[in-house]
């Protein structure tokens, strides 16, 4: 019964960590569309600017990897099983 | 009948020598050692300085756009780091890559990537000396103002720590997004009365492309970038 | 059934294995890629400017060589100028001469060319002079017949017709 209720709630748990997942699509969209207007003034600067944004999206997709990370971690991994 | 439940796991443990648990992705690595030693080896054998051939092009290349790359981003002094990030970048890439050929990424494992978070770790913070020297870098952390000492120290330890949640995420969701299709195309298969998981064919290819090689890609280019970008920050080029 | 690591764990041997196998490629690339790709570009960088800096002087030495060529082929049009100017002026000076000469000569022949019609007009007026002095000799004889002294009537009649001679018909 208790590890039904503990996985119960890491399933949960896991669903909600998958929300940070929306931060960072809103941040990378909005810095992909800046990078796009950046590129249409100024198409001779693609290369630094494609490079700059990648490097960019791959920090505010920090926190969401971090969400995924721990939603894998109470699927697959789950430390609180253990503790029962 | 087919899989009766997901189990998504780390590494096996290939073998243990003296009590010293071998875990696969330590075999993986000097497979893709050995290869990425065998390809240097092959395309940079037999050069010659007027006449290059089609492997002797591909060879520089690699050293001109890796050379190119960190002096752009780190500056012309830093330029002694692109063998370094040449190293990271391929051995990534083909850590990445290796699951074409069905075996477990490389940098699915956390501690592959983040042993090289720790090398960039160090890195940053040698740097950080050298420009600063002992005592600038020790005060570095109290700036701007003493109160921020625990926040600096956070800030430094978290960059590590993202770049290698970073990647072991991105290739390790794909591990588990990949298994889970492959499981769910095998009930379906098996729902429908097929002995033969049909539907396993060629659709998880397609994942396959996205996960493999572009995050694979997309994964190193980023870790190797962030890596010149904090080490060419804490090192700059002189005024 | 082989034994799993957990999807996330921490393994330290794999990471210190893992920091020595980066090592290792990393030794292995620095040494058979980059340093021998470098080399080979060093190398390929110091002949191309070697080669440059011999095609310049190359060209110095052609540039060096046009000019000399330049400055004799002016030297040989101004000789050639004043020969031409020398010729003309020899030419020149040979047709005055040759004029003057000519001109002389012709002089020369007018001035003869006179003299003898002088000495021919002398020639004819005195044996003008001789016959019409004869004429009016015998006209005057016929005339006056024996009366007069021959002698002084020659004198009178001859200085008449030099008179007459000089002043009046032959003027004419």
């Amino acid at each position: 019964m208790e590890k039904a209720i503990v996985l119960a709630a890491s399933a949960i748990g896991a669903g909600l960590a998958a929300i940070a997942g929306i931060g960072p699509g809103i941040g990378e969209g909005y810095a992909v569309g800046k990078a796009c207007e950046a590129i249409g003034r100024q198409p001779e600067c693609s290369g630094p600017v494609t490079r700059t944004m990648l490097v960019g999206c791959a920090i505010a997709e920090s926190t969401g990897i971090y969400g995924l990370v721990i939603a894998l971690l109470l699927m697959f991994a789950n430390p609180f099983i253990g503790k029962l | 009948m087919g899989l009766k439940e997901v189990n998504v796991t780390g590494p096996k443990v290939s073998f243990e020598i003296f009590g010293l648990k071998i875990s696969e992705t330590v075999i993986l690595s000097w497979i893709v050692m050995a290869l990425i030693i065998g390809i240097i080896l092959f395309l940079t054998h037999n050069m010659s300085k007027t006449n290059p051939g089609k492997k002797q092009v591909v060879a520089e290349w690699i050293v001109t756009t890796f050379n190119k790359l960190v002096k752009d981003s780190m500056g012309e002094r830093n330029i002694g780091y692109a063998p370094y990030m040449t190293t990271v970048f391929m051995f990534s890439i083909f850590g990445s890559l290796i699951s074409l050929l069905g075996l477990r990424p490389l940098t699915g494992d956390f501690n592959a990537t983040f042993s090289w978070a720790l090398i960039t770790f160090v890195m940053i913070q040698v740097a950080k000396i050298k420009n600063d020297g002992v005592l600038g870098y020790l005060k570095g952390f109290t700036e701007p103002i003493k109160l921020l000492t625990p926040l600096n120290i956070i800030s430094e330890v978290a960059k590590p720590v993202s770049m290698s949640f970073r990647h072991f995420g991105n290739i390790a969701s794909g591990i588990v997004i990949t298994q889970l299709v492959y499981f769910a195309l095998t009930s379906l298969s098996s729902a429908i009365g097929l002995d033969f998981p049909l539907f396993t064919i060629a659709i998880p290819s397609v994942l396959s492309i996205y996960f493999d090689l572009f995050c694979g890609f997309m994964q190193a280019f980023i870790f190797v970038m962030l890596t010149m970008a904090y080490v060419g920050s804490a090192y700059p080029e002189e005024n | 059934m082989p034994e799993f690591y957990s999807f996330l764990s921490i393994d330290y041997g794999t990471i210190v294995l893992v920091l020595i196998n980066t090592f290792i490629l990393f030794l292995a690339i620095k040494h058979f890629l980059f340093g021998r790709v470098n080399k080979m570009l060093e190398e390929r960088q110091a002949d191309v400017t070697g080669t440059y800096s011999e095609a310049n002087k190359t060209m110095e030495q052609a540039k060096e060589l046009e000019s000399n060529y330049n400055s004799l082929l002016s030297n040989a049009k101004d000789e050639s100028a004043e020969i031409v100017k020398n010729a003309t002026k020899k030419a020149q000076l040979r047709s005055d001469e040759i004029i003057t000469d000519a001109k002389a000569e012709a002089s020369n022949l007018i001035s003869n060319a006179n003299a003898d019609i002088e000495h021919e007009k002398q020639k004819a007026m005195s044996s003008m002079k001789d016959e019409i002095s004869g004429i009016a000799m015998m006209m005057a004889e016929k005339i006056i017949q024996k009366e007069i002294n021959e002698k002084d009537h020659e004198a009178l009649i001859n200085d008449f017709i030099e008179n007459v001679g000089d002043d009046v018909w032959q003027q004419k």
